[in-house]
């Protein structure tokens, strides 16, 4: 008995000891950062200041009371609902033609996918040119199929930047969506299909009936994965427009690097941060508990 | 009547497949054509559905530029010194996770997964202050310490739910013939785990390749640049207005990136495919 209850007690040291390395890993660049920035968002933290003291709340109410801040957060919310619902949808139909029986199938699903293994850094070289106002392939496309008198600047246009960006994004993540749902969909055992088929289901019942429910905690898990990635989105906001044309893609991302690294506000930026952070992690939850709890169900 | 309405829908799935087919791919194909065109012809409306004259001086300009090669082998240098460090950590953590049962594990898992919560720009400003003091701005160091905390927590519990379908009486049965516990790990488990090994290769390379965040603030010595920032400093600011060698650089510095994808694209289906729908 004893002998046992050691072995027992080996294992779980043994099993503990193997995850010292991940959490010292996620201790040095996450948790500690993360703590200092907090601890940074209650300091009087700017070029101006002397001291760099402890000025309490005084960050974040200069914050709340700013309409930059309100403005980043609406470009932010817009941005991340419009890309994650279309990806969503554009994923769902590309994943499903990918699964159904096509010809030339496994060609399709390599090349289609591609673009998730392109660089984002490269996206935005790509469209750069395609968008671009005096030479851009959209604008030859716009205007020979009539959808467009005039050429546009999209990136330089107050309504059409943001959209913009957003295209790119869509572009360049529905491929990995796609494969996700693609995934899950070749999960679902064919012989609840054969039971519906005999129950005398057709093809649109089978799908809002069967499909749609067994994916459901996929399409949770991708859209958590692609709410938390574009939340964070740097890249393609600082390279497309930087924020601009006058501020119309400016998100909280670009807002906090400006206000941190270029106005070298540490404490107002740190602050940003944080209740960016507290926004993102109360966006996620309710996505976390639909993935969690249909798993268990 | 009810072959009309196969034919209907069939029509309809391959016409929706070529529409995204080309929406997918245009972009790909103009950023090649575009980089085998000169910037004279470039900077014409309407342009060049394909390259009149092949032109190929930016591919040779971009690949004799020493400062290219050097993002280029810096980025190489992140990526797989990341892709080592992700595996090895999260072979680790995926096992001791997936194995044994220790008090307070869940709650531990979940922190360690909401660790990909927190906006990397918030993180930013703590983490350049960190690193400052402790010597490691300006290193490889940082940079792969960086992007390997960004691909940890997925590939943790991708590896976790691949050694969960490993049968478990199968490491039971190496331990009663008196193999040590990480002997087990090593012989009898670690061969059965190749396609989430392999998934967790290629996410961490990918999230390594494609970083620009850190690579900018971390780094500022311009023979510690990564390709994602030099190609933006070099290509999207003063030097805006050469598409072509824009163009063709940033074909080059994807090329690494499709091979490994297309090769390995069906390790990483199955990966994904255990990680993020079972369990």
């Amino acid at each position: 008995m004893r002998k046992r209850w050691t072995r027992r007690r080996k294992q779980q040291l043994f099993g503990m000891t193997m995850i010292v390395p991940a959490a010292l890993l996620l201790c040095i660049t996450i948790v500690t950062p993360l703590f200092r920035s907090i601890y940074a968002s209650f300091l009087d933290d700017s070029l101006l200041s002397e001291d760099h003291a402890w000025n309490g709340f005084q960050n974040y109410i200069t914050l709340l009371s700013s309409s930059e801040f309100y403005h980043s957060l609406r470009v932010t919310l817009l941005y991340v609902i419009c890309v994650v619902g279309i990806e969503l949808i554009l994923g769902t139909i590309l994943a499903l033609l990918l699964h159904s029986q096509i010809r030339f199938r496994s060609f399709f699903r390599s090349i289609m996918l591609i673009p998730w293994a392109i660089p984002t850094i490269v996206s935005a070289v790509i469209f750069l040119v395609i968008y671009n106002g005096d030479y851009g392939v959209l604008n030859q496309i716009l205007m020979t199929t009539g959808i467009s008198d005039h050429k546009l600047n999209a990136l330089n246009d107050l309504t059409l930047a943001l959209p913009a960006v957003m295209g790119v994004a869509i572009w360049r993540q529905t491929p990995l969506m796609a494969i996700m749902i693609l995934a899950g969909l070749q999960n679902i055992p064919a012989s609840l299909y054969e039971a519906a088929t005999i129950d005398g289901a057709g093809a649109r019942s089978s799908f809002f009936h069967i499909t749609l429910p067994s994916l459901k905690p996929v399409l949770a898990n991708v859209a958590l994965l692609m709410t938390v990635n574009n939340f964070q989105m740097f890249t393609l906001f600082y390279t497309l427009t930087n924020g601009g044309p006058v501020g119309a893609t400016k998100s909280l991302a670009i807002l906090t690097y400006e206000t941190a690294f270029e106005q070298y506000d540490l404490g107002l930026g740190a602050a940003i941060g944080v209740i960016w952070m507290i926004l993102l992690l109360l966006f996620s939850i309710p996505l976390y508990r639909m993935a969690h709890a249909s798993r268990e169900g | 009547m009810k072959f009309n309405k196969k034919t209907v829908v069939q029509s309809f799935k391959y016409g929706l497949l070529f529409i995204l087919f080309v929406l997918f791919m245009f972009p790909v194909y103009w950023i090649i054509n575009v980089s085998l065109q000169n910037n004279a012809a470039l900077f014409q409306f309407p342009p060049h559905w394909a390259p009149q004259n092949l032109f190929i001086e930016s591919y040779r300009m971009v690949l004799a530029s020493e400062e290219f090669l050097m993002f280029y082998k810096n980025t190489f240098i992140v990526a797989a010194g990341s892709t080592l460090l992700s595996v090895l950590v999260s072979i680790l953590a995926g096992y001791g996770f997936s194995k044994f049962r220790f008090p307070s594990m869940g709650i531990l898992l979940v922190l360690f997964l909401s660790t990909q919560m927190f906006p990397a720009v918030t993180l930013l400003i703590g983490l350049y202050t960190l690193y400052g003091s402790l010597g490691l701005l300006n290193t490889y160091a940082a940079l792969i310490l960086a992007s390997t905390t960004t691909a940890l927590p997925f590939c943790i519990m991708l590896m976790k739910t691949f050694f969960d379908h490993i049968s478990k009486e199968l490491g039971e049965a190496a331990e009663m013939d008196g193999a040590t516990q990480l002997g087990t790990l090593i012989r009898v488990i670690l061969p059965l785990s190749k396609p989430g090994i392999m998934a967790v290769s290629i996410y961490t390379f990918l999230v390594a390749w494609d970083d620009f965040l850190f690579g900018l603030t971390l780094v500022s010595d311009l023979d510690m640049r990564t390709l994602s920032p030099g190609l933006s400093l070099k290509f999207l600011g003063e030097f805006s207005y050469n598409w072509s060698a824009a163009a063709a650089a940033a074909v080059i510095a994807t090329v690494p990136l499709l091979v490994v994808f297309l090769f390995l694209q069906r390790f990483m289906v199955a990966g994904l495919s255990a990680g993020s729908v079972k369990e």
